[in-house]
């Protein structure tokens, strides 16, 4: 098969490969400690030690942007898949199936669509208390209805596809019609979506540590980052400066790789 | 002649709208014997795609009986009836969405043995998609390629390969060439011939195309607003139809032949539609010999001759002046 490579798609590619590695093997990229302080370090800009600069308590920029990634990234990723794992067939079966299933789970998901997406999230950290567990469960549930909805009505435009009838002929049960057929003929549009809503979910979960219901002080992750570099913004930017940063560029590099998949899943554009 | 492979009684369909119902399919009988040709022909909106996707149960009657080699296809369970699918398959009209876009040709035609496990392994199935090919005149090397690499012609003889894969006994054609052009509408019901004859496979066959009916049916049954108004023979039929609207129908189908000159029997008025059809025979509004009785009273199916049925108060060949 003759994959098109443009550069748009290397470069999201790569640069979303990039941050990941990055994050992953923060424990051993870190030139510091994320965590130790230094007070006679404090609030510097970069130089050669400390190449982002320094936080108010003296610690590493560079280091705390390196370990943040790994929080920032790992719910980023792990609650839109773990939505799309529920979402995906959810809408499936409501599209496929139609009928009161149709309705309630329908019903469900305009439910929590009426909540704004970060409302929702904050609600649902906050009850259950501020943690790396409850944020993935609060972004994940924000992002549910999501799924459902885009999930449920691709299957409405599959399910009318004769080649179901034509399946449904050769004797093929539903559950593996979702499985065989309608999964992946709206694989497509979902795997842009979650790429585009794992940008969502760093964005949330920056969000949700700014307001400090997510990874908790002093772990960092790039929401809390800002959140401590906000407090002197002025006389040092670094911190939130270098956080911010690290946001957009994740944010655009799993845009990118979005785009890239969905090219990728078309066998009429691969060939 | 033995008993049918398939024997059709009253059935209908009937969809619930705002008030009221359309009544899509009215009460259809009608039976296939084996390696038979039975066309479904009448306009758009006449129930006959309804009725062949009933015979699959891919849309669920209302009412009647559908009896498949005396087994009883509506009551059968889930189960079972996924089971008899087998010997039931379908081809669609649009060749282009009746295969999955994501799907190589080799896993499309060997759905259905997938499904019901007729091969034992990799190579046997590989074997026999391989034979299913050649037997619609694609080959080996069309295996790995997917539906999009094809024109309609070739799609239309993968879906009839996968129709052919499970060995069925009976084929639903759903307008199988009215998608396709006119070169390759005779190749297709040249090889759906062919088939027929090497596997005695019984047809269904759907079309609004009285030239291309004419060419392979052996009987035709003629549908106007979910009712049958008749069926005979596809050589009487065309010869002396009984009905006035087979003899409209068949007095519109274009001839190829400018020297020859006949009478058109000009139809007034639209089809009304279904969900507000007319009393008695649904025919009447637009009859040209219509009576006071038609008004009133729904023509039953008569014999009117060697087999050859009619629903029409009176009946009469009605001479087309040729």
């Amino acid at each position: 098969m003759n994959v098109p490579i443009n550069k748009l798609t290397m470069i999201g590619t790569g640069l979303s490969a990039l941050l990941i590695l990055l994050a992953a093997f923060s424990p051993w990229l870190a030139p510091l400690d994320p965590l130790d302080q230094s007070f006679i370090a404090a609030n510097q800009g970069p130089t050669a030690e400390h190449w982002f600069g320094t936080d108010s308590f003296g610690r590493d920029v560079l280091s705390r942007v390196l370990f943040g990634g790994r929080i920032s990234l790992a719910i980023g990723i792990l609650a839109p898949v773990l939505s799309a794992l529920a979402g995906v067939w959810a809408g499936m079966l409501a599209g496929y199936l139609g009928g009161w299933t149709d309705r309630v789970l329908s019903r469900a998901s305009d439910l929590l669509m009426s909540f704004p997406t970060l409302l929702l999230g904050v609600m649902i950290a906050a009850a259950l208390g501020p943690s790396f567990q409850s944020a993935v469960i609060a972004i994940a549930v924000a992002l549910f209805p999501r799924f459902v909805r885009l999930s449920r009505s691709a299957t409405q435009v599959v399910r009318r596809e004769p080649f179901i009838d034509a399946s449904i002929a050769a004797g093929r049960g539903h559950l593996s019609i979702m499985l065989h057929h309608v999964l992946p003929n709206i694989a497509g549009p979902l795997v842009v979506a979650l790429s585009l809503w794992i940008a969502t979910a760093i964005r949330l979960e920056a969000a949700l540590s700014f307001l400090g219901l997510g990874a908790q002080p002093p772990t960092p992750s790039w929401g809390n980052m800002i959140r401590d570099g906000m407090s002197d913004l002025v006389g040092d930017p670094w911190p939130a400066a270098f956080a911010g940063a690290a946001i957009t560029l994740a944010v655009l590099a799993f845009n990118m790789v979005g785009d890239a998949l969905r090219d990728l899943l078309d066998p009429e554009t691969a060939a | 002649m033995n008993a049918p492979l398939l024997s059709v009684r009253g059935l209908a369909k009937h969809f619930p709208i705002k008030g009221g119902q359309v009544k899509a399919v009215d009460g259809v009988s009608f039976e296939v014997a084996a390696g038979e040709t039975v066309a479904l022909v009448g306009e758009s909106g006449c129930g006959k795609s309804t009725t062949g996707r009933m015979l699959l149960r891919l849309t669920e009657p209302s009412a009647g009986t559908i009896s498949f080699d005396g087994v009883d296809l509506l009551g059968l369970g889930r189960t079972d009836l996924r089971r008899r699918r087998r010997e039931l398959q379908i081809v669609f009209q649009d060749p282009y969405s009746s295969l999955s876009p994501r799907n190589r040709v080799e896993d499309i035609i060997a759905e259905p043995l997938d499904v019901h496990g007729l091969c034992a392994s990799r190579e046997q199935r590989r074997d026999r998609v391989i034979e299913l090919l050649r037997l619609v005149g694609l080959d080996a090397i069309h295996l790995r390629r997917h539906p999009f690499e094809f024109s309609g012609g070739q799609r239309q003889r993968i879906a009839i390969a996968r129709a052919l894969a499970p060995q069925p006994r009976l084929i639903v054609a759903d307008e199988p060439v009215s998608a396709l052009d006119v070169s390759v509408q005779a190749q297709v019901v040249n090889l759906m011939q062919d088939l027929q004859e090497k596997f005695g496979l019984a047809y269904v066959f759907i079309s609004h195309d009285l030239a291309v009916v004419r060419h392979i049916a052996h009987r035709v049954a003629v549908m106007y607003l979910g009712r049958l108004v008749e069926m005979g023979s596809t050589e009487t039929l065309f010869a002396a139809p009984h009905h006035p609207y087979t003899q409209a129908l068949l007095s519109a189908a274009p001839v190829a032949d400018p020297e020859r000159r006949r009478t058109r029997i000009v139809l007034s008025g639209d089809v009304p539609s279904p969900a507000n059809a007319p009393s008695g025979c649904h025919f009447h509004p637009r009859c040209p010999v219509a009576q006071a009785v038609c008004r009133e009273s729904v023509p039953e199916l008569r014999d009117m001759g060697n087999g050859h049925m009619a629903a029409c108060h009176f009946g009469k060949p009605f001479p087309i002046s040729v």
